[in-house]
């Protein structure tokens, strides 16, 4: 069953907005305000301390690289970029900033509750796919140690490729540990899988 | 010296699916600029100008565009359903026009150009499941007309109810205008919930709620007593289409006929004098009537019809109105506003007048929280101690039984 929706709140949230004094700051800021969220403004520079944000909000037309203290691979919070020009290089610019969503100057009354929404989501998703590539990336580089397993057991049980794979499962289950974890425990064995049927 | 004439667009359907409350707002909107231009209150009068997009959605912003292009409105009263409003939204921008909206809605929106003095959730769909939950159960059945609202109110509804550890037997929508219920009627006899959350709009809801009493008169499990229907925006406007049908049903509403203070007891008596003794008044009628007494006192305080001057003064403290002060929130730009509880008495009565008789009501005017900023639906609902067939409040901070 899927998880229970919860209406997105930003009560308490802490935002950052990245833009000269304009009235579509002054949009951006109430609208936010209206949300629960406590605004700061800022111009020219953000300051390290401000990698505590819930989130950003840059200006991308303005803005430009010299003004973040933190590296574009590193993206602390949530971003939304407000954007007047469509020129791509501006637009891959806010991308690569960290901008999961945005929001087409003038700026109204209304888009942010919507883009804060995106943004954080793009965010929270971002984040749980670079820890499952890493470690998928992790179980990746561990292949030789699996294979090895694997031929050990071949040789020790007398049996072909896909039954010793089965076997490694069957530990790796029993120990409720991953395969990797199972193959290396395996390879350290003295006598390989033999080792734990004398033991037994 | 003559008086200043200050148009004001009055944008309501008075054919079409939800024809009942269009024409019901449309009086209290004449009604309230009649009393103000007759009051010598003022130094200006209004004029009164029309629109009827007959219950199109998309005429709605092809007569904005008039009545603020062609015939001068700065403000307009008018839209019933959030789809509409959501079209008029441009032109209120093109022109700098304020809308003024007095219909109950789902929320989420604030808009620079728009005041709204109709209830949001947290002033109408919440303070409804504060009641209905402990006194009925939370395992709900969920009903709408297929657009925001309906969708919205229930989205809420589901995240109430799975909080508080109860379930959503069935959501089903159809579209406005559409009749076919039978559908509707077959899920809710096979699941059995403990309420039934109607937010079908105009006809499509008095076909539900005429077969729905057709069920409970097969299985008294489906009387209202045992498994009510509950709604945001049943008033009396529908009542005398809805005859029998309506008994029972348990609904929300910022003004019920019924409320007695002195404020309403002679704003009754005149509106009886003008509309008739039978006449029944509701929220779809008080909504423009308060909403064009608040623009006259708007333009008394600030001088101007300038929209920008009335939005950017928009008052810290009340603003009288014949139905008591009422205050507008400059932040979200949304009305304070007390949600009483009703339910639908004397309509399967030959002689009695079919009325909403007030089962909770708070004390005091709720300030409007469209996003659902401070309110935590995870909250839970305070529940009386001797059980669901007790409508006791003490337990709950939220809602007071009237008695």
């Amino acid at each position: 069953m899927a998880a229970a929706f919860r209406t997105p709140s930003f009560r308490g949230w802490k935002a950052v907005v990245l833009h000269r004094p304009h009235t579509d700051r002054d949009n951006i800021c109430r609208q936010l305000e209206r949300l629960g969220i406590e605004v700061e403004c800022v111009w020219p520079d953000l300051r390290k301390e401000h990698s505590e944000a819930n989130v950003v909000v840059f200006d991308a037309d303005m803005a430009h690289e010299g003004q973040f203290p933190w590296k574009p691979d590193i993206q602390p919070m949530p971003m939304i970029a407000l954007m007047g020009t469509e020129a791509p290089g501006r637009v891959e610019w806010a991308i690569r900033r960290g901008a999961g969503a945005h929001l087409n100057k003038p700026i109204g009354s209304s888009g942010v509750y919507g883009a804060l929404v995106v943004a954080q989501r793009s965010f929270e998703a971002r984040f749980a796919y670079e820890n499952k590539i890493a470690d998928l990336e992790q179980r990746l580089a561990r292949r030789p140690q699996v294979v090895e397993a694997i031929l050990t057991l071949m040789l020790q049980r007398n049996c072909d490729a896909h039954t010793a794979y089965r076997g490694l499962r069957d530990l790796a289950m029993a120990g409720r540990i991953s395969i990797e974890d199972a193959a290396d425990e395996l390879n350290a064995r003295p006598g390989g899988a033999d080792d734990d049927r004398r033991k037994a | 010296m003559t008086r200043q004439e200050i148009p004001v667009g009055v944008l309501f359907s008075s054919v079409g699916p939800y024809a009942e409350i269009g024409r019901e707002a449309r009086e209290g909107a004449r009604a309230a600029i009649d009393e103000i231009n007759a009051s010598g209150d003022f130094g200006f009068r209004f004029t009164c100008v029309e629109a009827d997009p007959q219950g199109e959605a998309d005429r709605y912003a092809v007569l904005a565009e008039r009545l603020m292009r062609e015939e001068g409105c700065r403000h307009i009263i008018g839209c019933q359903t959030s789809w509409s409003r959501k079209e008029v939204l441009p032109v209120l921008e093109r022109h700098q026009g304020v809308l003024w909206y007095t219909a109950p809605y789902e929320g989420f929106e604030s808009h620079d150009r728009v005041l709204y003095t109709g209830a949001c959730p947290n002033q109408n769909v919440v303070p409804l499941f504060q009641y209905a939950v402990p006194a009925f159960g939370n395992r709900a059945y969920l009903l709408g007309s297929n657009y925001i609202w309906g969708w919205e109110v229930n989205r809420i509804a589901r995240e109430l109810l799975g909080a508080d550890g109860g379930c959503v037997l069935g959501e089903r929508y159809i579209p406005i205008g559409d009749e076919q219920v039978a559908h509707l009627i077959e899920e809710i006899r096979e699941k059995r919930p403990d309420f039934i959350l109607n937010n079908l709009i105009g006809t499509s809801s008095y076909a539900f709620l005429r077969a729905y009493r057709a069920l409970g008169r097969e299985d008294p499990f489906f009387l209202p007593s045992r498994c009510p229907v509950i709604s945001c925006n049943l008033t009396e406007a529908e009542l005398p289409v809805l005859g029998a049908a309506a008994e029972g049903v348990i609904s929300t509403s910022t003004y019920f006929e019924t409320l007695d203070t002195a404020d309403n007891r002679a704003f009754l008596a005149r509106m009886r004098l003008l509309r008739g003794a039978d006449a029944q008044i509701s929220a779809m009628f008080t909504g423009p009537y308060l909403a064009a007494w608040l623009l006259a006192r708007a333009i008394a305080e600030t001088g101007k019809a300038d929209p920008q001057g009335i939005i950017a003064r928009l008052p810290d403290r009340p603003r009288p109105t014949p139905l008591g002060p009422v205050v507008i929130d400059r932040q979200t730009q949304h009305a304070h506003l007390t949600p009483h509880i009703g339910v639908v008495e004397g309509a399967a009565s030959v002689r009695d007048r079919a009325r909403f008789r007030l089962v909770g009501t708070r004390p005091a005017p709720l300030a409007p929280d469209p996003y659902l900023v401070d309110y935590d639906p995870h909250a839970g609902f305070a529940r009386a101690p001797s059980g669901a067939a007790s409508l006791d409040r003490e337990t709950g901070p939220q809602l007071r039984l009237v008695t």
